[in-house]
């Protein structure tokens, strides 16, 4: 925690979040990559072979917010 | 016009995604005005959180890899990344790329996102239900 705290604990300032966020675009596309937005993932056809039921995809959801509890 | 910032997503909001995708559904219209036009990104934490849920519910290994396919190819989460959710899942601990350990539910309960924009120095905006 002490090195993540030393590494990490610094806010940037938002000018320099700004040139960040550039930067992980640019380096994106410089990959021939696009990163998705939320319209085109919720425009995007469903594509299983097996999907899960409604119930289990909730049950899903539950083991993680379990586990979280747990743990917290 | 400029691209809107990206945002890295929760598990919970990349959870909602999902579901939405897959079942056809109109996902809560709060969330979308916030996530519709910006590019959006997941992180390892997800992946691992993911993976493990998949397993706990023992899904078939052809529905587990449909999952983590849409996680990955959507979100371009990288395939070492991938790997290193996958491997630790089963204890729920996992090392970033740089052998940064984490364990997850201490990154992730109470503000995993915000914590891990924070960890990104601000490479992506946080997204999250609460937003």
């Amino acid at each position: 925690v002490a090195t993540a705290e030393a590494d990490f604990g610094a806010e940037p300032s938002e000018e320099l979040a700004v040139q960040r966020r550039a930067h992980y675009l640019a380096q994106v596309r410089a990959q021939g990559e696009h990163l998705r937005t939320g319209a085109e993932i919720l425009a995007s056809p469903r594509d299983s072979a097996d999907p899960p039921s409604d119930e289990e995809l909730l049950a899903f959801l539950d083991v993680i917010y379990d586990a979280r509890r747990v743990d917290a | 016009v400029s691209t809107p910032d990206p945002a890295l997503l929760d598990t919970d909001v990349a959870s909602v995604l999902y579901r939405a995708r897959l079942f056809q559904r109109m996902a809560p219209a709060r969330l979308v005005g916030v996530v519709a036009d910006r590019p959006l990104a997941i992180s390892v934490i997800t992946l691992g959180e993911a993976s493990y849920g998949a397993l706990s519910r023992k899904w078939s290994v052809r529905r587990t890899a449909e999952m983590l396919a849409f996680y990955t190819d959507t979100y371009l989460a990288r395939s070492a990344a991938v790997v290193t959710a996958v491997d630790s899942a089963g204890h729920r601990g996992f090392h970033d790329g740089d052998g940064q350990r984490f364990r997850w539910p201490s990154v992730c309960g109470g503000g995993e996102t915000r914590t891990l924009a924070r960890l990104l120095k601000g490479c992506l905006v946080a997204a999250t239900l609460a937003a």
